[in-house]
């Protein structure tokens, strides 16, 4: 145990030291010349700033810098909540959407997989354009503000973030949902149970949903990074004050480096907390 | 029978015949009308009112005019010989490296294999956009204020970080294919019939992982089109230079008419002129969609489903 746990830790050190390489590579290239001393410069800087050792402070002229460590949770909390409340609406709507698909009789399924498979080509983008630009429609036709649009002053916009980034992740695990869920009415207890007499959808209910949910809520893992570029993106067009705007004013390495560890190190313990709670059979889908 | 078959493949001839006549287009475009776009500065209205561009998609114009008066269809068409032929010019290299580094990982001790996973686990992780962004963005502010570095030297930097920030997660899938190969029965029967380790990779492993890279090449084509698009959004046009939109911000020209750069250029007009952006939007769409129509196919026919 202290064994595993002690690798575990290393492995933790490792990846932290990948991504301070990775977040001093804008000092590599300096007016595009390689710049080693540059770039281990800026390595050495940042472990220090870690280690507490050089204080952290970001704010570009000299006399005028902040410390970051207080100031960027609060950006990091915008960030997270936006992200945690689209994924739970994807989850949602994707699992009452797949309820439908497969109560349906199987014509209408083949119309919804051909929907779905040109919705899959349209960039997210799109989307977050889209809901901009029908909320300002639905303002400039009715003169009714539905959502805020982007975040000025005070005035936060929360609902169309979330939005915006729920539909292409929603997307994302419906596709999932429907390969999983198929495959699993395929299995011999579904069988059963439908002889039985189980309604199909006290079956899906009460059997496939939970052999499946799982597994597909730890795959995310694999588009997370698709995800958390499409979270920059909606955070810039909204002008969310979240991690990325933290990044875009700030850019020296040391912030950016301290961004992206704060952004690797929760979603890197959360999943390696639900791989230590949850058995293997469920992570995998048995 | 006949449509049968149409229906399996109806829709992967269409997008490959898409793709295809949209780079002719683009080439002959350049070759016979020396890559001119036509420009319609001023127009006289029905009533005798003139009026002046943005014009709106019509008749005339398919797909509507930018600012300037240029035929939006006509830009868009130019420069799809850069957006296609440098996306896939990235998807080749990081397809072509994360190949043969997948190849030699397979001989690396598991020890050291474990650890390399380690080191590199953020990079399938961290907002491949962000991370994309902040680099180039930050590389290429330190020389705008002097003498700009040449075009191909920028644009070289920009096709190296897309390609380096991308390899070691596609290196990692090609080194577990590898792997899944070489666990095969008609391995181990070419190991005892004494084929040497040369053998193996070119009679065997290299035949098998080629479908693979088939799937991966077309998937990293969708993707790298996703983030240009991102970074077009961003301001931020192929070749790196930067462009700060706003009322009084300097205004750069996408020089090659490519696509990311038309965004970035126009993106500021998406609520006055929404069909500005929204055209270079709409050809990176199509082109996925073409793509992503290509990649199920081939996938159909391979057995090999995408990474990632």
């Amino acid at each position: 145990m202290v064994k595993h746990l002690s690798s575990k830790l290393f492995n933790l050190l490792l990846s932290l030291f990948g991504i301070i390489l990775l977040g001093s590579i804008p000092a590599l290239f300096d007016k595009m010349n390689l710049s080693f001393s540059g770039y281990i410069r800026s390595i050495k800087g940042v472990i220090l700033v870690l280690v507490g050792l050089k204080p952290a402070v970001y704010g570009g002229m000299a006399g005028l810098e902040k410390p970051i460590f207080p100031q960027v949770f609060v950006h990091m909390g915008e960030s997270g909540l936006i992200l945690f409340l689209s994924l739970l609406a994807a989850l949602a709507v994707a699992l009452f959407i797949v309820f439908v698909y497969f109560l349906l009789p199987g014509w209408s399924r083949k119309g919804i997989a051909f929907g779905l498979r040109v919705l899959d080509g349209i960039p997210d983008i799109l989307f977050m354009i889209g809901t901009q630009l029908l909320v300002i429609y639905v303002f400039k036709e009715t003169g009714l503000n539905v959502a805020n649009v982007a975040t000025v002053q005070g005035e936060r916009a929360v609902l169309l973030p979330v939005v915006s980034l729920a539909i292409p992740t929603m997307l994302m695990f419906l596709k999932l949902l429907i390969l999983r869920f198929g495959q699993e009415i395929e299995k011999d207890y579904v069988v059963l149970a439908r002889a039985k007499g189980v309604s199909p959808p006290a079956i899906l209910n009460h059997h496939v949903l939970r052999n499946v949910v799982v597994s597909t809520v730890y795959y995310i893992r694999h588009h997370l990074w698709f995800i958390l570029s499409n979270l920059y993106l909606v955070e810039v067009l909204f002008n969310v004050p979240g991690i990325s705007w933290f990044i875009k004013d700030y850019p020296t390495t040391e912030v950016f480096t301290v961004a992206l560890l704060l952004i690797y190190v929760p979603l890197y313990l959360s999943f390696h907390l639900f791989e230590w709670a949850v058995p293997g059979e469920w992570r995998h889908g048995g | 029978m006949m449509w049968k078959r149409w229906r399996r493949d109806g829709g992967a001839i269409l997008s490959g015949l898409f793709l295809l006549l949209l780079v002719l287009a683009s080439v002959g475009n350049t070759f016979w009308n020396d890559g001119d776009v036509s420009q319609t500065v001023l127009l006289k209205g029905e009533d005798g009112t003139i009026l002046a561009p943005p014009f709106p998609p019509s008749k005339e114009f398919l797909l509507g005019t930018d600012e300037k008066g240029y035929d939006l269809l006509g830009r868009a068409i130019e420069g799809a010989k850069w957006s296609i032929g440098i996306t896939v010019l990235i998807a080749f290299l990081r397809t072509f490296f994360a190949f043969w580094i997948g190849m030699v990982m397979t001989y690396v001790p598991r020890w050291l294999y474990a650890k390399l996973e380690a080191l590199f686990d953020s990079f399938s992780i961290l907002p491949l956009t962000m991370v994309a962004f902040v680099i180039l963005e930050s590389v290429l502010l330190i020389s705008s204020g002097t003498t700009p570095v040449p075009f191909y030297k920028r644009a070289g930097f920009e096709v190296l970080i897309l390609v380096i920030l991308v390899l070691p997660p596609l290196s990692f899938y090609m080194a577990k294919e590898t792997k899944r190969i070489k666990e095969r029965e008609f391995m181990d029967a070419a190991r005892v019939l004494g084929g040497s380790e040369r053998h193996q990779i070119w009679r065997h492993i290299i035949p098998h992982l080629l479908p693979v890279s088939g799937v991966v090449f077309i998937q990293q084509f969708v993707q790298t089109l996703i983030i240009f698009l991102h970074l077009g959004v961003l301001g931020l046009f192929f070749g790196g230079t930067m462009v700060f939109m706003g009322p009084n911000g300097p205004e750069i020209e996408s020089i090659s008419q490519e696509w990311s750069g038309l965004i970035g250029a126009n993106f500021r007009y998406i609520v006055s002129h929404p069909w500005i952006p929204l055209v270079p939007i709409g050809f990176y769409t199509a082109t996925i969609i073409a793509a992503q129509t290509l990649l199920k196919r081939i996938e159909g026919k391979t057995g090999t489903r995408s990474p990632l």
